[in-house]
């Protein structure tokens, strides 16, 4: 039986073969016409595959049939007694008035409205559009990793990790340099709204998660390399050597 | 907009959440924290824990609901919150094993999602009772990635277009993971040929 590998579809190192294809695609009625009418005479003169559907079809019968567990009576009460104590603070509609995600709807007779009032309050207040002789620098969004000093590969590195999250009520980092404890590692909130860290690391590969408001973990969005969790989600990879 | 509360549908009972109406919010937690305590307690295979992280799933669903806009449907919205919870309480746990060395579920004080229906490997067929055990069992041995994509799937019986909108992964992707999953859970459950 040909193993089957579907590039780019899934990749876990789980090949399936054919007939396992097959079979999958007639359960979920998947299979064309005439792929099917092929399928179902294969199954009438091969005991084994008719034996592999039916074993699929009890085991998604089953699966339909587990018993439900039951919500626990207080489990309600719990949660409206939690927003209860915890109540919203008075910027929190604000936070969720600015910075919701919005759709903008536009079409070019409104956009070059916009272009036309904004040119002309520019021309207003005299903004030089484009300064000559200088160009700003951009600002970075996400400074990583920034070695501050260091004496030898042997020694101890100092390292700076910056999440720009204002959002935040905390920010802290879990990885391989402080055990996965984030608890250990907050950061330090600016006044623009950055969170930073310093920490002090031997050369080497480190994986990490920050952890913003104690339980929602974010992998760092402009880290250099990154690797899976197992769990659909990204580590960051900091190397503290090539930083060097 | 299917659901329908006292005369109200969803989406009015949405609006007075966003106005922080606990009570209209006490509706919504009646009409989904079964489902949504079944999903997760499956994701994670502990049911104790379940319940803690169903509570941090309502929670987060009541402070983030302003957020919500009616481009999905709201149970897709408050599963992919749980999914998500879901997930960071199994990293957590994965980092936890690994600092601390693996210890098995009941030995933390853990509830497994079925009590021990019979020990006895059935020899000639199996009675629901213990297909639903063993089946239990099975499903905690898949990956996480393919545990979701098959209890979504097939316990709790969604099509693969909403399950794509929770998961945030490909139809394709989200197919693959399901074909995969049964597989291992047929050979898993070899057994039940002998009920055949």
């Amino acid at each position: 039986m040909t193993r089957v590998h579907r590039p780019g579809i899934d990749q876990n190192g789980d090949d399936m073969d054919e007939r396992d294809w097959l079979v999958q695609r007639f359960v979920d009625h998947d299979l064309s016409p005439q792929e099917r009418i092929d399928f179902l005479k294969a199954m009438d003169s091969d005991s084994a595959l008719r034996k592999q559907v039916l074993v699929t079809e009890q085991l998604l019968l089953a699966s339909s049939q587990l018993p439900r567990i039951v919500m626990p009576s207080g489990l309600k009460a719990d949660i409206l007694k939690q927003l209860s104590s915890q109540p919203l603070k008075w910027w929190d509609p604000l936070w969720s008035v600015l910075f919701a995600p919005r759709v903008l709807q536009w079409n070019p007779a409104m956009a070059m409205v916009a272009a036309c009032v904004l040119l002309g309050v520019l021309w207003l207040v005299k903004l030089p559009v484009a300064p000559q002789g200088s160009v700003s620098p951009p600002i970075p969004s996400m400074v990583k990793a920034i070695p501050l000093e260091s004496d030898s590969e042997e020694n101890p590195v100092m390292v700076r990790l910056v999440l720009l999250e204002p959002q935040a009520r905390s920010v802290a980092v879990a990885g391989d340099f402080n055990g996965w404890k984030p608890q250990e590692t907050p950061l330090q909130r600016t006044d623009e709204g950055a969170w930073t860290v310093t920490l002090q690391v031997k050369p080497g590969r480190y994986h990490y998660m920050f952890v913003v408001d104690g339980q929602e973990w974010v992998t760092d969005p402009f880290a250099g390399e990154y690797s899976s969790d197992g769990f659909g989600a990204r580590n960051a990879i900091l190397d503290v050597s090539e930083t060097l | 907009m299917g659901e329908t509360f006292e005369g109200q549908d969803e989406s009015q009972l949405i609006a007075r959440c966003q106005q922080h109406d606990h009570q209209a919010f006490g509706q919504l937690i009646d009409c989904y924290a079964s489902t949504v305590l079944n999903v997760i307690a499956r994701m994670i295979g502990n049911q104790t824990d379940a319940q803690d992280v169903t509570q941090e799933t309502f929670v987060s669903a009541f402070r983030a609901i302003a957020d919500f806009r009616a481009d999905s449907r709201f149970s897709t919205w408050l599963h992919r919150i749980a999914v998500n919870k879901a997930k960071d309480y199994l990293r957590a746990q994965a980092r936890r094993q690994e600092r601390e060395g693996f210890q098995p579920i009941e030995e933390e004080g853990g509830n497994p999602i079925l009590e021990v229906a019979d020990e006895r490997t059935p020899e000639h067929g199996a009675s629901d009772k213990q297909m639903a055990y063993h089946l239990e069992q099975a499903i905690q041995k898949l990956s996480p990635l393919y545990r979701e994509a098959f209890v979504l799937k097939h316990v709790e019986g969604m099509g693969y277009e909403e399950m794509a909108q929770i998961l945030g992964v490909g139809k394709d992707v989200l197919k693959m993971r399901v074909y995969k999953a049964r597989i291992k859970l047929s050979k898993e459950l070899d057994w039940l040929k002998e009920d055949v």
